[in-house]
């Protein structure tokens, strides 16, 4: 294997697991709070993928990410204020209060925008790596998106195409397991993801999602290959949300209590909190005082988001019509 | 009329400044400087006086003075377009580009529909090499008057020089429309044409360039090229000769007399090198039949030639371009030879081999390579950056994956300056060759790069002096061109008569080097896969990476599959490329297409290496090389390789290797009938071995997350 990240980069994961949760947590209690306007999907219990993968990638870099796209944009880099005040409609958001919960965008970090529709990232992430490509400036591209995505035609001609020119791209399908309240393995033909990679030209490689370091292993293989021109890979991410599909949802008549509370028991943090522990790589009062510092983080990210002004009414056409 | 108001009121200042205007109109500039300084004496806030007392200064070449004068005009009235417009033409004038254009852009921002300020602040961009804000500007510039001929134009040249040819032909095509005669605009869209693939079409325009301005010199020269793309060596040489009336060729001006390739035995003649790197070692070859017509030849070339062709002996003397000549009566330039000699596609004189390295640094090489296994492969992908057309003829060092995951092949980088950085993150990667930073420095430029290509089994190059080289050393070479390649390379061939050596790899489509790598990854896996087969010992002792290291050079018979191991795959080729195209095994009419573990492949590809290397009959090696060719297609597309993995694979590769032996050892006990102990021995570490085997196995599937496990299940 690579050098084993855990004593490397295993706190520095953890740190980005922690900053992803601690946000959801007070997104999920503002949302209760009546402070998010539109809907509000909580990345919590997959954060393990967004952290693994983005630790490979640098600021050129991008990504397209989906409905649930909070923990990709502040593991690409979006600050927990920015970010918190966009869903809070906030004129300091990264959207400038635009874009809300599904349409985070941070060019300047490299996150190309999250969706509310299924599916575009792959073909977004296609076209970025063609670019890439064409400029020859040696970035990749990555696309985020769940298991409700690849049996849309988007995955089909985005793979194809990324295999036939080699592009610079990663392929990472989240499968938490349910497209909103679909059950994969009632949706999909072939069960598993990453045996499409091979059909396509590409590597497919399954990895325990919840296993922060087997994530950030096989992205490790898999962005290196994408920057040699080697072409691109799919990886897939066996995760599961332990939240409903959206803030204020329902959720088990779907899946049972019991299916949730035994992925909760594999949580990702814990699993690398108990890892860091074992592996004498950080002490309790180390990881306590991250924990603490990513709690504060997301606190400050809060008042910071109420703290700030709305958008000026008067520029609610701005940006509709391009400036000749 | 105003000096009857100054008779009456000598200091009125507007028929002061108005008198100025009219010496002025009349062509007297002194007189008109002496007026308007009169009128700023009585009133020295008066803007327009300072600015028409600059475009006074301006038109008299005093820029300096015109430039106070404007300057003073838009301090004194800050919304003054036409004062920002003339100062930013003065301070351009001047030399002083930044500043010119803050100047237009104020000039602009009062007045955005100022047509010659977008186009003179266009133009400054393009100076600036800022090139895209160029043609945003020109298109501006175009809006407010869109009959301007020479804005479009502007815009064709700037496109072009951006690389958008389809944009650059619409501006062009807009340009030739609007005015006639405009030889240029036609002569611009030829190169676009060109540029584009669309050869026919090029050449018509540059004859239509010349119908309107048959004296334009760079029409002609670049109807040279496309005659001699077109392989009209006739014509095209003769007209190549209208090369030195361009700007960028002009003839150095030299004593003596030029040569009319007539023999003149006791005189001597210089001749001299011009354009590329490529160019001299192209032309070079003439060397030996100029002996024969004249007493002695110098030959003046870039310095970074100069060790290598001294070495070569080709003519009496060689010296550095621009160093003191020694006394000569003629003089003719090197491209100039092949018009000389009249040159056509039949007598192209093509020696196999006309340069050689150095002998001891050769040697040098040879034994410092030594131990380098497999194919060695030459690689060199970055061309002079400053070439006109060089981002199309040179490619990216990632876009040579498909070359370097070719298993059994060695890169060797050749590759020096520009582009040698993109080796940072790939040399390990591939593990790529670096010959170190000492590479060319002690003996001079290109001495060790030679030395190294006689080493090689194959160079890789894109259209640049390396593949010259390689070629003119008689090293087979594949080049990688451009969808508009270079006029030397002509048309739809993949040879060249100029080099035997040398195999032609064009693009299909602009700027894609996907297929073309593709081609030469495919062609390389056979290779590789020959030179395996072909280097194995007799005895199948050694194993076949070290059998591999013997041969060399046995591809020096123009790079090609023997006869015997191709004639088998050849009936399956077309199935056989959709298979290896597909990765995992394309739906050819009677495949079995099912999942295998990672474990598997990498077992069956080691076991058919091993065959490989030990079958020598050609009909069942074609087999064995066929399966393989298949399965390292299916390796590639399908796993994610790595360190780890890789010594997985060998150690399985050398546990199989030991099975072969054993199952050997076994066979030649049961010929001989001795069922003894060793015999015993030999049984009983097949299962040894094969546990081992099967735990390999069992790893790799580990690291690749295959699905499918192997178990194994024996009786106690």
């Amino acid at each position: 294997m690579v050098a084993d990240p855990l004593p490397t980069e295993g706190l520095r994961l953890y740190r980005t697991m922690l900053r992803i949760r601690r946000c959801e947590e007070q997104l999920v209690q503002a949302y209760s709070e009546g402070l998010i306007h539109g809907a509000c999907h909580t990345y919590i219990g997959q954060e393990a993928v967004a952290a693994g993968v983005c630790a490979h990638l640098t600021r050129d870099d991008v990504v397209f990410s989906t409905h649930r796209g909070h923990g990709h944009a502040l593991a690409k880099g979006v600050s927990a204020r920015e970010l918190v005040a966009e869903l809070f409609g906030r004129v300091t958001g990264c959207s400038r209060g635009r874009g809300g919960s599904m349409h985070l965008f941070a060019p300047e970090v490299g996150l190309l925008g999250t969706s509310g529709i299924v599916g575009p990232s792959i073909l977004q992430a296609a076209g970025a790596g063609y670019s890439f490509k064409l400029l020859k400036n040696g970035r990749v591209a990555v696309a985020f998106f769940g298991d409700g995505a690849v049996n849309n035609g988007a995955f089909h001609e985005g793979l194809n195409m990324a295999a036939i020119w080699r592009l610079p791209v990663l392929f990472v399908c989240e499968n938490n397991q349910y497209a909103t309240e679909v059950p994969f393995s009632y949706a999909a033909g072939n069960a598993s993801v990453a045996a499409r990679g091979t059909a396509y030209g590409m590597p497919g490689v399954a990895v325990d999602g919840n296993d922060v370091l087997a994530v950030y292993a096989a992205a490790a293989q898999a962005v290196a290959r994408a920057r040699a021109g080697e072409g691109p890979a799919l990886l897939e991410c066996l995760t599961y949300r332990t939240r409903p599909h959206a803030e204020g949802m329902g959720d088990f008549t779907y899946r049972t209590r019991e299916e949730v509370e035994s992925w909760k028991a594999r949580d990702p943090l814990l699993l690398l909190r108990a890892r860091l522990i074992d592996g004498g790589v950080a002490t309790e009062a180390q990881l306590a005082q991250l924990e603490g510092e990513a709690a504060e983080e997301a606190a400050e990210a809060r008042r910071f988001a109420e703290n700030s002004p709305w958008p000026d009414p008067a520029s609610a056409t701005t940006h509709i019509y391009a400036t000749p | 009329m105003y000096r009857a108001v100054l008779r009456e009121e000598p200091a009125q200042v507007d028929a002061l400044h108005l008198l100025g205007l009219v010496a002025q109109q009349r062509g007297r500039p002194a007189e008109a400087v002496q007026w308007i300084s009169q009128a700023l004496q009585h009133r020295p806030n008066f803007a327009e006086a300072h600015y028409n007392l600059g475009l006074v200064y301006r038109e008299c070449g005093q820029l300096e003075a015109a430039r106070a004068c404007f300057e003073r005009a838009t301090s004194l009235r800050p919304r003054y377009a036409e004062a920002f417009y003339n100062l930013g033409n003065t301070l351009k004038d001047l030399g002083r580009l930044d500043e010119a254009v803050a100047a237009y852009q104020r000039t602009l921002r009062l007045r955005p529909k100022f047509a010659k300020a977008l186009n003179n602040l266009a133009n400054a961009y393009r100076e600036q090499g800022r090139l895209e804000e160029a043609a945003a500007t020109f298109r501006q510039a175009i809006a407010c008057d869109p009959s301007s001929a020479k804005a479009h134009h502007n815009l064709g040249l700037t496109l072009r020089a951006l690389g958008r040819f389809s944009e650059a032909l619409e501006a062009l095509d807009k340009a030739v429309a609007l005015a006639s005669p405009f030889a240029e605009a036609h002569n611009a869209r030829g190169t676009t044409l060109q540029a584009l693939g669309r050869f026919d079409e090029a050449l018509a325009a540059y004859e239509q360039a010349l119908a309107q301005d048959p004296q334009l010199a760079d029409a002609h020269f670049n109807r040279a090229c496309a005659w001699l793309r077109q392989g009209d060596y006739q014509r095209g040489w003769a007209e190549y000769e209208w090369r030195f009336r361009c700007k960028p060729f002009a003839m150095p001006a030299l004593p003596g007399t030029a040569w009319n390739g007539s023999a003149q035995p006791g005189r001597t003649l210089l001749l001299y090198a011009e354009q590329g790197l490529g160019d001299t070692l192209q032309f070079v070859r003439y060397l030996p039949l100029v002996r024969q017509r004249v007493g002695r030849v110098i030959l003046a070339c870039q310095p970074a030639l100069v060790p290598l062709l001294r070495a070569s002996g080709l003519c009496q003397q060689v010296t550095a371009l621009g160093e003191a000549l020694e006394t000569y009566e003629l003089y003719a330039s090197l491209l100039s030879l092949p018009h000389l000699f009249g040159t056509t596609l039949e007598n192209v004189p093509a020696p196999r081999r006309y340069l050689q390295a150095d002998a001891q640094l050769a040697a040098q090489w040879r034994e410092r390579l030594g131990g380098v296994k497999g194919l060695r492969v030459g690689i060199c992908w970055q061309g002079n950056k400053a070439q006109a057309f060089d981002r199309l003829r040179s490619f990216a060092l990632r876009d040579l994956a498909p070359v370097a995951l070719v298993p059994g092949v060695r890169l060797v980088s050749l590759q020096k300056g520009d582009g040698s950085e993109q080796l940072a993150g790939l040399a390990t990667r591939w593990n790529i060759i670096d010959l170190g930073p000492d590479f060319d420095t002690a003996a001079g430029p290109f001495m060790d790069t030679a030395a190294v290509i006689e080493q090689l089994d194959l160079v890789i190059s894109c259209d640049t002096a390396v593949a010259h080289l390689a070629a003119a050393l008689g090293v087979p070479v594949w080049v990688a061109l451009a969808w508009s390649a270079d006029y030397r390379w002509m048309l739809h061939r993949d040879d060249s008569p100029w080099y035997p050596s040398m195999r032609l790899y064009r693009q299909t489509r602009p700027e894609c080097w996907e297929d073309v790598f593709d081609r030469m990854g495919a062609e390389l896996q056979k290779l590789a896969a020959e030179k395996l087969a072909a280097a194995a010992p007799a005895a199948g002792t050694a194993t076949p990476a070290e059998g591999a290291m013997g041969a060399v050079g046995a591809m020096g018979a123009a790079a090609a599959v023997p006869a015997a191991a191709q004639t088998p795959a050849t009936a399956a080729t077309g199935a056989m490329d959709t298979a290896a195209a597909m990765g995992t095994g394309g739906a050819t009419a009677g495949a079995i297409l099912v999942e295998i573990s990672a474990g598997e492949l990498l077992d069956k590809i080691s076991i058919l290496e091993i065959k490989s290397a030990r079958i020598r009959e050609p009909a069942r090696l074609a087999n064995v090389l066929r399966e393989l060719e298949m399965l390292h297609t299916a390796r590639q597309r399908s796993l994610l390789e790595s360190e780890p993995l890789a010594k997985l694979a060998t150690s399985l590769r050398e546990v199989n290797e030991q099975l072969w032996q054993v199952e050997e050892a076994l066979r030649a006990c049961e010929r001989q009938g001795e069922f003894g102990a060793p015999f015993i021995e030999l049984a009983r570490s097949v299962y040894r071995l094969n546990d081992h085997r099967a735990e390999l196995k069992r790893q790799i599937n580990d690291l690749a997350g295959s699905r499918l496990r192997e178990e194994k299940s024996y009786g106690c």
